[in-house]
């Protein structure tokens, strides 16, 4: 094997605390990637505003009069106050309260005190309206925005592959999903990078970081919240990344084989109503004409990061919300999580509650997953930059060698469960991405 | 607010008293006990919103929405001493004051409360968790049982996740 010859090198762990590194990141990495913002249920009607981040930039997502969806930087334009101060609402305009700079639906400066009597007769009104992300695009309801002008649509940065995936097992509903009251919202001691490897390609963790929980399963105590993850017992899983020269890499775990999760759904469902049972069904049978005749029949993919920084959980599996996470930089070694519950618009009620108390339960803020992640950042924060430990290199060996698909016939590079190739993937990008490649 | 005989107050706050030993002692399954089989143990997410209330119709996407089987089922896995969110434990304190007793009935009290929760974790990692919390507690011989616990926190951002119980 040429495996070594051939290997990565990895950068240092100051990519995970040095506030110079970090400054560059949040103008090369988050400058031009397409960023979550928010979804179409959020903002129906015209007026509907939902903050948000592009980075560490405060944004606003906003429905102007005509339906046109905006995003916005929550930033006046005169001494940089804030003009949003609220998650949601209903706004006809958003003013500054220092000044009184008023702004319209469409980021328009529509009012200044004193325009008339003060400010001199060449004052540029018409270009200090709201600095607005050049680039806003839509898919399957989930709004994106980009602060490059130019560069790959939307759909072409996802990539047909992953783009497959995510239309086979969490946009295949026709009548869509629909987003859930309450974002979850918590600080994480730790890089931002580290969350998005984590959901992009980790199975190795599941094993020890949540013990806990698989214990519970084997147990038969949790059977309630059982999923497509690894607690639904005797399951195949491979690992998945989508790597291409027109696009950046995105990753995905527990592409899950066999018919234990399609049973456990089913079983859940039967316990929920007919009503269940039967949506339950049809989507399974649904899922099966996409797959086509394809002889690999992948039954859900739970986990991935869609690259920079934002995660999915849950997709695939029938009774339990769709989540995306946000893993929004606050400093090197900060993070601001945002997550965002959904579920499909056609489930019936009781799937829809069941839907959301299983993720309440497992990959949420007071959950049984989330918080025992939260615990090893923590930790791995506090050896991070001491005098001895700040020298040392992480490891990132994990299903060294391996090349072509496991499973040709199924879009991107299936992999082994157990392998730290996406996270490989994802540094030489980031490194090539940041300018500091060879 | 309702008048309420002292004696009752009493009792009333020796409950509480007793409640927050038994979490800050880890004694979780005496602390089960003190919830009634039909228990609603409720925690919204709190956030801002400018204008009429949210009208989404959906289930609310809560940090809590447990009944007594779950609550069950979240010390068994704290009890396999392998759930990293409590292994090592916490050094945990909480107070519990303001107790205002909101309403009487006959079978049983709706009554608040405020909680300021500390908690320290590997040597010197502290989170204060501040909130309250809406009770409605059955009369059950000297003492009480929870029928329902609405929490609300005090926070927009939660400064850690939460692998506690209020």
């Amino acid at each position: 094997m040429t495996t070594t010859a051939k290997r990565f090198t990895m950068p240092g762990t100051e990519i995970y605390w040095d506030p110079e590194i970090y400054a560059r990141e949040m103008q090369v990495v988050f400058g031009s990637a397409w960023l979550f913002v928010g979804h179409e249920t959020s903002v129906p009607r015209p007026g509907d505003f939902l903050s948000n981040y592009m980075g560490n930039d405060p944004v606003i997502l906003v429905r102007d009069r005509s339906g046109k969806l905006h995003v916005f930087l929550n930033r006046c334009r005169h001494r940089g106050n804030k003009v949003c101060l609220y998650d949601s609402g209903e706004a006809k305009s958003f003013r500054c309260a220092y000044h009184g700079w008023t702004y319209g639906l469409g980021g328009e400066l529509a009012a200044v005190p004193l325009l008339d009597k003060a400010y001199p007769a060449d004052f540029p009104r018409d270009q200090l309206g709201l600095v607005a992300a050049p680039r806003v695009a839509s898919y399957h309801g989930m709004i994106f925005a980009s602060w490059a002008a130019d560069g790959p649509s939307l759909e072409d940065y996802l990539g047909a592959d992953l783009r497959w995936y995510l239309e086979t097992f969490a946009f295949d509903d026709p009548a869509g999903l629909e987003v859930l009251p309450g974002r979850h919202r918590y600080v994480i001691p730790a890089n931002w990078k580290l969350l998005a490897e984590n959901f992009g390609g980790d199975m190795y963790h599941f094993n020890s970081t949540h013990a806990s929980l698989l214990m519970l399963g084997r147990a038969g105590q949790a059977d309630r919240i059982r999923t497509s993850g690894n607690d639904a017992g005797e399951v195949e899983y491979h690992s998945l990344e989508f790597v291409g020269d027109d696009h950046p890499p995105h990753g995905a775990l527990q592409l899950s084989f066999g018919d234990g999760p399609d049973e456990n759904d089913r079983r859940q469902a039967a316990r929920l109503s007919p009503a269940a049972l039967a949506w339950v069904h049809e989507r399974q049978a649904r899922r099966r004409r996409l797959l086509g005749d394809r002889k690999s029949r992948p039954t859900a993919i739970h986990t991935g990061t869609i690259w920079p920084n934002l995660s999915f959980n849950g997709l695939g599996t029938a009774i339990y919300a769709r989540t995306f996470v946000q893993w929004h930089p606050r400093g090197p070694e900060e993070i601001d999580v945002w997550q965002w519950a959904f579920v499909e618009r056609s489930a019936p009620r009781e799937v829809k509650e069941a839907m959301a108390f299983t993720l309440t339960q497992r990959q949420a803020a007071a959950g049984m997953v989330a918080p025992d992640d939260v615990d090893n950042f923590q930790r791995m924060r506090d050896v991070l930059h001491t005098a001895k430990a700040g020298t040392l290199a992480f490891n990132y060996d994990l299903g060294g060698g391996e090349t072509a698909s496991l499973m040709p016939d199924l879009p991107g590079t299936v992999l082994p469960a157990m392998t730290e190739r996406y996270h490989r993937s994802f540094y030489r990008y980031w490194t090539k991405l940041m300018g500091y490649g060879r | 607010m309702i008048q309420l005989d002292a004696a009752l107050r009493e009792r009333v706050a020796a409950f509480y008293a007793y409640e927050t030993m038994l979490l800050d002692e880890n004694r979780l399954r005496e602390w089960l006990d003190l919830f009634d089989e039909s228990v609603r143990y409720v925690m919204p997410m709190r956030e801002t919103r400018l204008g009429p209330p949210d009208n989404n119709p959906n289930p609310p996407f809560y940090l809590f929405n447990d009944d007594k089987e779950s609550l069950v089922m979240r010390v068994a896995r704290l009890e396999t001493g392998m759930a990293l969110v409590e292994s090592p434990p916490s050094a945990t304190q909480r107070l519990v004051t303001d107790v205002l007793v909101l309403d009487r009935q006959a079978e049983h009290l709706d009554v608040r409360s405020s909680f300021l929760c500390f908690q320290v974790r590997d040597e010197q990692n502290e989170t204060t968790f501040a909130g309250h919390r809406t009770d409605r507690l059955a009369l059950a011989g000297e003492g009480f049982r929870v029928l329902r616990r609405d929490i609300l926190l005090a926070h927009y951002v939660l400064p850690r996740t939460i692998g506690m119980f209020f």
